[in-house]
């Protein structure tokens, strides 16, 4: 156990009107810590947690997959985050047996900002996508996809697959779908998971349009994609390309 | 300019120096005294064991068998100590996705956690579920901005909680985040989301002039700050009077050191944060002195001063 850091605050002089007189706070000294692998245990606190991690890691840990490098979240783009959503897109291609034109991984949505190179559990998929979310999917408008994107950029960028464009100014530009450019007119077919599509992460462009829900959950996706991968003796890697960039 | 900040500098190391000197004597008159140990958490998301060996940048680090015994050896040294946590105590590990909170509850409960409130994310298994799992955890929670009548927290929650230690009355409040495009409608239910800003005023103006409160905390899980309108701490310390620390959550902040912000009555609020996951605990140690009518002003300075580590 680390301890770092031992600053003080004094507090002068009074500071509140009131009819009270009692105590009042003068100084403060503060400290961190930082718990450790190392730090001695509560032998109470480990007994109470060993029936739920018994049970958490008999049927978490197995490997489900091997990662061929370091896979890591990043604005506006990341290995990590294109492993997600080319995982999310082609699964809910076979769920839905139809074309989607683009996938989106929200990025607040991507719990860890790493899976590290070697063995890959199921747990850690639980980690970085523990929420209960399903995939669903929307036809919007071209005009629609514009306001969708323009939000994704005012975020940083999200994770995506199907789709490529430029952040400027906090817009999407230089937008192609299935490397085509984005027609305005056109009707397209998009993946998110449920939060989204209701409106979570403030995407009001996409609460109130109809969205096909099979209930299929987006870490079953990414839990079938790495299994799928592994079985064909291919391990889990990425790289940039530009789907999402910063205008320079 | 220069020179009022010269002279509230000096006058701020007047004072300093009189409290160290003071301090030097505190033994002699004990009633005079009073200290107060804050231990904090936030965003601890299910993080009950530490971190896997695996390589990632926080392998090994947190883990409630570790933190139980550290806050332990505290209490063992500190008469007067809270312990709280400003929200988000579930989701982000299998327990959750297991358990529904259960093991997160209990395990706060063991570690006698004084209070906490909700965040974002204990909305993720329903309400009703988190109700349920909230009885395991044998702590007030906190939330004076939500109303949850005709939701299966209605009566689950209170607005404060006041805490005696030594001499000292402790208030402390919560305030939780706007639902509204960050928890799902069908998770939110019919909870009502009130002015922060304005509830915590309310609240803190009566924790200290009516209940007589010599602290007002407030475990807000607003998050620490915004680039643009978004109510954060930061507002919540500017706009409100009589809220002396502010233990914050939500932006998953490792602050250095705890925020000295001025409230709309130009005086010191606290501001502090420590990251997510229960990698670290933070630790503040108030000390209080008894205070006289006649001195009663509506501002007070701040001094930050750095020590090295025993």
């Amino acid at each position: 156990m680390r301890r770092f850091m031992l600053f003080s605050l004094l507090f002068t002089g009074a500071f509140m009107v009131s009819c009270h007189t009692g105590y009042q706070p003068r100084q403060v000294q503060y400290d961190g810590y930082t718990i450790t692998d190392t730090a001695k245990k509560s032998e109470a606190l480990t007994a109470l947690l060993r029936p739920y991690a018994d049970s958490v890691n008999k049927s978490m840990n197995g490997v489900i997959a091997i990662a061929a490098m370091d896979l890591e979240k990043k604005q506006p783009e990341g290995t990590l985050g294109n492993v997600l959503a080319d995982a999310m897109l082609a699964m809910a291609q076979e769920k839905y047996h139809t074309h989607i034109d683009a996938a989106f991984v929200n990025y607040g949505g991507v719990r860890l900002n790493m899976i590290p190179a070697g063995n890959i559990t199921l747990g850690k998929i639980f980690e970085v996508a523990p929420f209960d979310n399903a995939i669903v999917l929307q036809q919007i408008s071209g005009k629609t996809f514009k306001l969708f994107l323009d939000h994704v950029a005012g975020r940083g960028g999200w994770p995506c697959a199907g789709v490529s464009f430029t952040i400027k100014d906090k817009k999407a530009v230089d937008i192609a779908v299935n490397g085509q450019p984005l027609d305005e007119m056109a009707v397209y077919t998009i993946a998110n998971n449920d939060y989204i599509a209701n409106g979570g992460d403030n995407c009001d462009m996409l609460r109130n349009l109809p969205a096909d829900n099979i209930n299929y959950l987006f870490r079953d996706a990414v839990i079938a994609y790495f299994a799928k991968q592994h079985r064909a003796g291919r391990k889990i890697s990425a790289t940039i390309e530009n789907r999402v960039s910063n205008a320079q | 300019m220069l020179n009022r900040r010269k002279f509230i500098t000096q006058s701020a190391l007047t004072a300093g120096a009189l409290l160290l000197s003071r301090q030097t004597f505190a033994g002699d008159e004990p009633e005079a005294l009073q200290k107060l140990t804050i231990l904090h958490t936030n965003d601890v998301h299910s993080r009950l064991e530490p971190f896997p060996m695996d390589g990632s940048r926080n392998q090994g680090l947190g883990g409630v068998a570790a933190r139980a015994e550290l806050i332990a050896a505290i209490r063992q040294q500190e008469e007067h100590v809270l312990l709280l946590d400003a929200g988000d105590i579930f989701q982000g590990t299998p327990f959750f996705n297991l358990y529904k909170g259960e093991p997160e509850m209990k395990a706060m409960a063991a570690m006698n956690y004084d209070a906490a409130t909700m965040g974002n994310h204990d909305f993720d298994a329903g309400l009703e579920n988190f109700a349920t799992q909230l009885q395991h955890g044998k702590f007030p929670l906190l939330l004076c901005n939500y109303d949850f009548t005709n939701t299966p927290m209605e009566m689950k929650a209170v607005p404060y909680t006041i805490f005696n230690k030594g001499k000292l009355k402790i208030g402390v409040t919560g305030v939780g985040i706007e639902m509204k495009g960050l928890v799902p409608d069908r998770l939110a239910g019919n909870t009502l989301y009130l002015d922060p800003v304005q509830k915590l005023n309310e609240t803190a103006a009566l924790l200290k002039k009516d209940k007589g409160c010599d602290m007002v905390i407030c475990l807000s899980h607003l998050g620490y700050k915004y680039d643009g309108n978004k109510v954060s701490d930061q507002t919540l310390a500017k706009e409100t009077a009589y809220v002396d620390l502010i233990i914050g959550g939500h932006t998953h902040t490792f602050l250095d050191a705890p925020v000295a912000l001025k409230n709309k009555l130009g005086a010191d609020v606290l501001v502090n944060q420590v990251g997510w996951a229960g990698i670290n605990l933070g630790r503040l140690d108030f000390e209080f002195t008894r205070s006289k009518k006649k001195n009663l002003a509506k501002s007070h300075s701040v001094i930050i001063g750095k020590k090295t580590s025993e």
